[in-house]
């Protein structure tokens, strides 16, 4: 039976919800997608969508869905997605953040800021065109942010007149594409966003699909929350110094946080116990769970600045000058060898550069670069970096927040990466 | 983690994140809803205090009740206000009648920015929302204005895994956006959650309620007849039409926001 057709209770589901990341070639239609889900949802405020239907109406146009989204002046005129955004989106009992991502190479960064947020993203593609330079390198880069799993949504169904053997070599090559940089995917769904054609109804012209619609795709593909490591970790966001009391501000990253736990200050190591978690209004906390933000008061005296990292003393961190990454970068010029940025890993920030590239790849074709010297914009990089002060970091593979970082380039973030090894060198494919 | 607590959890970090990486930060606050809900975020941020100035930005088109209801809470929560006109508009009579953009501009833009400039503040945070407006819907929560306070919301800076660009441009400031992530319903479910004081003028009163409140000259009511805060909640869960349909201001123009915002507004 598919998804859509069960009546969904709240214990199917995680209390959460989960971000989407819509995502995909220059005009492949994501804004549309979006629009329609919006849309047959019932979504839309009566007002939002008058004013979509005046806007497609002064081009001649009977209902732009993109507008929906698409609030720029510019990006209207264009028909074009600049940046995104995210909205709200409810279905059968699921809630969920759509972001929807700019599809044009000119606004990678853009996309990514986007899709960093993701959980689980939705790889579009235009039926009558297929598989294209964006498509290939948003797939790359969404196993790099992290984001493990995806559905591919075939659109424009109707301009291949509803063929079901394009759907299947189309649903083939980008399951292939997501799958070879780390992103499961569960579902590939044919559909027409303009017709309304499995987005949220069956779809009569397509009777030869019997997959899920792509609500039904969302909601039967929920990435488990549930985290490897229950060990506690929390990066000192600041420290706040009220008369006699220091107050250890930050985020609880992974594990929780209780009164009188013993825990382990990095990069020095020393042990201390945790004596209050302060709170306001009403009285201090007993514990903190993952996700929370705490203020922590530690018993007997120590020094505590922001980017020290604390840690149940079972784990066993430290700090380390060189690591083996996988990069992306988004600059303006490329990225040399020996290029000195600023590296922010959570709160901790130093100087760091490319000691070496292993390998660089271009992932619009999915090619290898001859030049191993220098990394272009919008190109990925396996390689080794050196900083200037060591930094107590992880693998991504053992902790997401602890193990990637973004590079900093005169204020503005121009690439980032995860850490794949701490020994630098051995090419130990540890992160992807 | 319910929505409403993993919102509150961000708006928190984000809070925390602003007053670590900057000089100066200042609060902009319009004594509405949103704003005043960013303020008790910032007092759970900062275990009870607020640790940064308030501006309000006052029109004096603002309804008195908004005023008394700024100043006793300056006194019950030991604020830090400072308050903004463009005396000199003022005096040669600008109003809505000169123009609503010419207004906003003179009236709210203006004296902001002088304030930015004459406090040398280096960050400014904002009780704005994605959900309430075209150009909002774009912005990032840590967003660069240039020393002409302009907005370049065709080169915005990424924000990737939660690293936010904390650098203000030279001579400029940044806008930061704690609340950007909140619907109007969420704010509404947290104010009910957090026991929030708002001001009177959102609650019916003879059949009417202020549903978004600016200058009283361009804000009309709403028919309504929700007299506590969760009336307002189940009346803005079952709302089809946009918050802000009752501002003149976004109707003057199409794009009348992203021209104001482009150039500095709020």
């Amino acid at each position: 039976m598919a998804i859509e057709e069960r009546a969904a209770t709240e214990a199917d589901y995680p209390p959460g919800e989960t971000t989407i990341v819509v995502l995909g070639h220059v005009d492949h239609g994501k804004s549309t997608l979006v629009g329609r889900l919006l849309l047959d949802a019932g979504l839309i405020a009566a007002d939002c969508l008058e004013f979509a239907r005046k806007r497609s109406a002064e081009r001649g146009r009977e209902l732009e869905l993109a507008f929906l989204l698409d609030g720029l002046a510019e990006e209207q005129e264009q028909g074009v997605t600049i940046d995104f955004t995210l909205v709200r989106f409810r279905s059968g009992g699921c809630s969920f953040v759509l972001a929807d991502a700019p599809g044009h190479r000119e606004f990678l960064l853009n996309m990514m800021s986007g899709a960093s947020r993701a959980d689980a993203a939705l790889l579009v593609v235009d039926a009558s065109e297929g598989m294209r330079e964006q498509t290939r390198r948003h797939a790359m880069l969404l196993g790099l942010l992290g984001v493990t799993r995806a559905t591919v949504v075939i659109t424009k169904m109707d301009r291949v007149d509803w063929s079901e053997e394009v759907f299947r070599d189309l649903a083939r090559e980008g399951r292939r594409l997501l799958e070879e940089s780390g992103v499961t995917v569960a579902d590939c769904v044919p559909v027409s966003a303009l017709l309304g054609e499995n987005v949220t109804t069956r779809s009569e012209r397509m009777a030869w699909y019997d997959g899920p619609t792509v609500t039904g795709a969302l909601q039967s593909n929920i990435p488990a929350s549930t985290p490897d490591d229950t060990r506690f970790r929390m990066m000192v966001q600041d420290v706040y110094r009220w008369g006699e009391r220091h107050l250890l501000a930050g985020r609880v990253e992974s594990g929780s946080v209780a009164v009188g736990q013993e825990v382990a200050l990095w990069p020095g190591g020393e042990r201390s116990r945790v004596q209050a978690l302060e709170a306001w209004p009403g009285p201090p906390s007993a514990s903190a769970g993952t996700g929370e933000t705490v203020a922590l008061e530690m018993a007997g005296p120590h020094l505590a600045e922001r980017g020290m990292v604390l840690s149940s003393p079972s784990l066993s961190l430290f700090p380390v000058r060189a690591f083996d990454a996988r990069i992306f970068w988004l600059g303006q010029d490329a990225l040399n060898v020996g290029d000195r940025h600023r590296l922010r890993i959570g709160h901790q920030e130093t100087g760091a550069h490319v000691a070496r590239f292993h390998r660089i790849v271009d992932p619009g074709e999915i090619s290898e670069s001859v030049d191993a010297s220098s990394l272009p914009p919008g190109f990925v990089g396996e390689c080794t970096i050196v900083l200037d002060h060591p930094l107590v970091l992880e693998t991504f593979r053992s902790c997401p927040v602890m193990g990637r970082f973004v590079l900093v380039d005169r204020c503005r973030v121009a690439g980032g990466g995860i850490v794949s090894g701490l020994s630098p060198g051995s090419r130990k494919k540890d992160g992807a | 983690m319910d929505r409403s607590a993993r919102l509150e959890q961000e708006s928190i970090y984000i809070l925390r994140e602003a007053y670590a990486r900057f000089r100066n930060p200042a609060m902009l606050w319009s004594i509405g809803k949103d704003s005043t809900a960013l303020l008790w975020l910032a007092r759970k941020a900062f275990l009870g205090r607020c640790p940064m100035p308030l501006v309000h930005i006052d029109t004096t088109l603002k309804i008195p009740e908004m005023i008394e209801h700024r100043d006793r809470l300056v006194r019950e929560w030991n604020l830090d206000l400072v308050v903004a006109s463009n005396e000199e508009a003022l005096a040669g009579g600008m109003g809505p009648e000169s123009g609503r953009m010419e207004c906003c501009g003179a009236l709210k833009t203006e004296p902001f920015r002088r304030i930015v400039a004459e406090k040398g503040y280096d960050a400014v945070l904002l009780g704005i929302r994605r959900d309430e407006e075209r150009s909002r819907s774009k912005e990032r929560i840590f967003s660069p204005r240039g020393g002409d306070f302009s907005w370049a919301y065709k080169e915005q800076p990424p924000e990737i895994w939660g690293q936010y660009n904390t650098d203000a441009p030279p001579g400029g400031h940044v806008r930061v956006h704690p609340i950007l992530d909140w619907t109007e319903l969420d704010v509404w479910e947290y104010i009910s959650r957090e026991r929030i004081p708002v001001v009177g003028l959102y609650f019916a009163r003879g059949g009417k309620r202020y549903r978004s409140l600016g200058c009283h000259p361009c804000t009309e009511p709403i028919a309504s007849t929700a007299t506590t805060v969760d009336e307002i909640v189940e009346e803005v869960r079952a709302m089809r039409v946009s918050e802000r349909a009752g501002r003149a201001q976004d109707r003057a123009d199409v794009y009348a926001m992203q021209k104001l915002r482009s150039s500095g507004y709020m």
